[in-house]
């Protein structure tokens, strides 16, 4: 046959398919219900998924990849109660310990979590505050959208200075810019950067990630804590809240960890009064997390698709055995098996395809939908969009088949002769 | 007339089997159609008239014996060589009409250019021909059920001869009609018989018979020449 004959027959045949599945528009639409269903089901599942796995794992590489993170645990009370007597919780000397593990450690940031009150114009808002070592932000790879980060300067000599997260800075308005001056408990801070953490996207929800909302935090310099209020009047001004140890980029970080812990536990009398986060353990962990909700939810996705295919088999067999008239008149004029199986096959794909591309308009609606009101990120990829309705047009193959053979090993004479 | 014959049957036999039982149908079938003939089959109900109609169609096989096409063999023919030879060469009118209902009249005709190596503007002048030569160039656009039995019949044989075959077969193609449309039928026929096309017609009505050139009975699974 010549190409220009083939793509004529092709066309023809998707020609007759729609024409008869246009015949019976509500029965076609019925019999793709679970089609569409099936789509809209895996669409939704992919894009949900794939939305989650990038929160988690913005919120985990902007722990940084190459840190190792040390946490205090539980509060300063607590622990002053149980374990005063052998640790007295993270500390500078610990920072120094670290600071001399004889591997390369790139950089050592540390940081207390403080309680004030700042002042802005009008209203009294409570920020979370941060005291942290003048490189911390740097070390998490900040660049200030306007103004400057702390320097070493800034930490030595307690300067009475601070950072402030964009979203804060919005709040506070007019004084939430470089060179204003704000009351922080009852002393006077001069904001000196604002800094725009990335991805500026809620991700409260993800909640085994532990990045802090950077957007939202005021910083001061490590040491300036100490003149607020409710610190320092304790004389555990120098507790930390957590240590970031950063490695240089090739570091096998599982292998220094032991180490690290060693460091740790040589001054605490085996107290584990801190965790030890490593978000590259944690990103290899959410990776896996991921493959297996893809593989579990793809499954019944899955099992949809197939459920809707067995429908549309139903619908195609009763369809052949009502169509066996037609089918001896086609092959009295001269259609071959192979033109009938081709007719019927070219059916059920156009049924199921058709359906594969209502489905997606359908998850697109409900993935839409979701993120709106659940308020769960969503993102959809090249690969959530192509899975379903390739699977789609795989179930209308494999489930037009059978029908499709049957149709075109019908013996024309009895064909005819069929009422 | 060509010496050689346009379709050959010799010794022709079909079986039907059934369950346990194996009925023969034709037994022994001796038949020459030449080039331009009009020949016309009667014989009683059961006889084995369409399932000979249907071999020489090529929609059936034989049980033995064998069919020589324009010179070639059919037997042993594949499925797809077998529906190329219907399309290009036979031309089937059914007692019943055989129409797409949910179709229209143009889109009937059409119907085996959709399975031939034709392009579509030479087609589409062949369905118009077609539907001229049998007086429907008005009713196109309309489904069957508009249309009368004679009308749908003529539709039928626009169909058929539209692919310009070899060979034109009709089975009892008055039998669902009353007289006066079955002599307008006749007369198509007579028609395309004046105009060189070879034409096998199965009948029960002995006026079809007379416009014959020949007249053959089937009694018995057997042709005999009166
Ligand atoms: N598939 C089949 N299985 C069994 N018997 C069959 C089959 N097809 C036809 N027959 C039998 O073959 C015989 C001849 O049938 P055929 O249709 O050829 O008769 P006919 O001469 O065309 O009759 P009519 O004038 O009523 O149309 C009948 O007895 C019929 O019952
Ligand atoms: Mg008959």
């Amino acid at each position: 046959m010549k190409p220009v004959n083939a793509f004529l027959r092709v066309r023809g045949l998707l020609g007759i398919a729609m024409g008869s599945l246009m015949k019976h528009r509500l029965r076609s639409l019925l019999s793709v219900l679970g089609i569409i269903c099936g789509v809209a089901a895996v669409f939704a599942i992919l894009s949900i998924g794939e939305g989650a796995k990038r929160e988690v794992l913005a919120g985990i590489s902007q722990l940084g990849l190459d840190n190792i993170i040390v946490r205090s645990i539980g509060s300063s009370e607590k622990r002053k109660a149980d374990m005063k007597s052998h640790s007295a919780g993270l500390a500078l000397e610990d920072v120094a310990l670290l600071s001399k593990v004889p591997v390369s450690v790139k950089a050592v940031a540390y940081l207390k979590d403080i309680q004030a009150a700042v002042t802005g114009a009008s209203r009294e808002l409570s920020p979370q505050l941060v005291a942290c070592s003048f490189n911390y932000l740097q070390l998490l790879g900040f660049i200030p959208s306007s103004g400057r980060l702390f320097v070493a300067r800034d930490e030595h000599r307690k300067n009475m200075v601070c950072v402030l997260g964009a979203t804060l800075a919005r709040h506070l308005g007019s004084f939430g810019r470089v060179g204003t001056r704000l009351k922080i408990d009852e002393q006077i801070y001069l904001v000196v950067g604002i800094i725009q953490g990335n991805p500026p996207q809620d991700r409260k929800k993800s909640g085994a990630v532990v990045a802090r909302e950077i957007n939202d935090i005021l910083f001061i310099p490590f040491g300036s804590h100490v003149y607020l209020n409710k610190q320092g009047s304790f004389g555990k001004g120098d507790e930390l809240d957590e240590i970031i140890i950063k490695f240089s980029g090739r570091t096998p970080i599982e292998s220094v960890l032991p180490l690290v812990k060693r460091t740790l536990d040589l001054s605490r009398h085996g107290v584990e009064d801190y965790q030890l986060i490593v978000p590259r353990q944690l990103l290899r962990q959410a990776r896996k997390t991921q493959r297996i909700f893809n593989m579990v939810l793809g499954t019944i996705g899955g099992i949809s698709l197939v459920v809707g295919g067995i429908g549309i088999m139903n619908v195609l067999l009763a369809t052949v055995s009502e169509r066996t008239r037609e089918i001896g008149i086609r092959r009295a004029v001269g259609a071959s098996r192979e033109d009938i199986l081709a007719q019927f096959l070219a059916e059920s794909v156009l049924l199921t395809t058709a359906g594969g591309v209502i489905g997606l308009a359908v998850g697109v609606f409900c993935s839409w939908l979701i993120a709106r009101f659940a308020g769960w990120s969503v993102a959809v990829t090249l690969y959530g969009i192509l899975v379903p309705l390739l699977t789609s047009v795989a179930v209308g193959i494999c489930f037009g088949l059978f029908p499709a053979l049957k149709a075109a090993g019908m013996d024309p004479v009895q064909a005819l002769r069929s009422a | 007339m060509s010496q050689t014959p346009l379709a050959k049957l010799e010794n022709l036999t079909k079986d039907f089997v059934q369950g346990q039982t194996t009925v023969q149908v034709l037994k022994g079938i001796d038949l020459s159609v030449y080039h331009g003939d009009f020949t016309v089959i009667m014989g009683s109900s059961g006889s084995g008239k369409s399932t000979l109609l249907h071999i020489l169609g090529c929609l059936d096989r034989p049980t033995t014996g064998t069919y020589i096409l324009d010179g070639k063999p059919v037997d042993g023919l594949s499925d797809r060589r077998l529906s190329a030879i219907r399309n290009s060469y036979i031309g089937f009118v059914f007692q019943e009409f055989n129409l797409l209902p949910e179709a229209t009249v143009y889109e009937n005709i059409m119907l085996p250019f959709v399975y031939a190596d034709l392009d579509i503007s030479a087609s589409r002048k062949r369905v118009l021909a077609a539907a001229e030569d049998v007086g429907l160039s008005n009713r196109l656009a309309h489904k069957p059920a508009a249309l009368s039995g004679g009308e749908r019949q003529r539709v039928a044989i626009a169909r058929a001869l539209a692919v310009r075959p070899r060979l034109i077969l009709a089975d009892e193609p008055t039998g669902n009609l009353d007289s006066q449309n079955s002599r307008e039928i006749l007369f198509l026929f007579e028609k395309l018989h004046r105009s060189g096309a070879t034409i096998v017609l199965v009948t029960h009505d002995t006026e079809v018979a007379r416009a014959a050139r020949r007249t053959l009975f089937m009694r018995d699974g057997m042709l005999e020449t009166p």
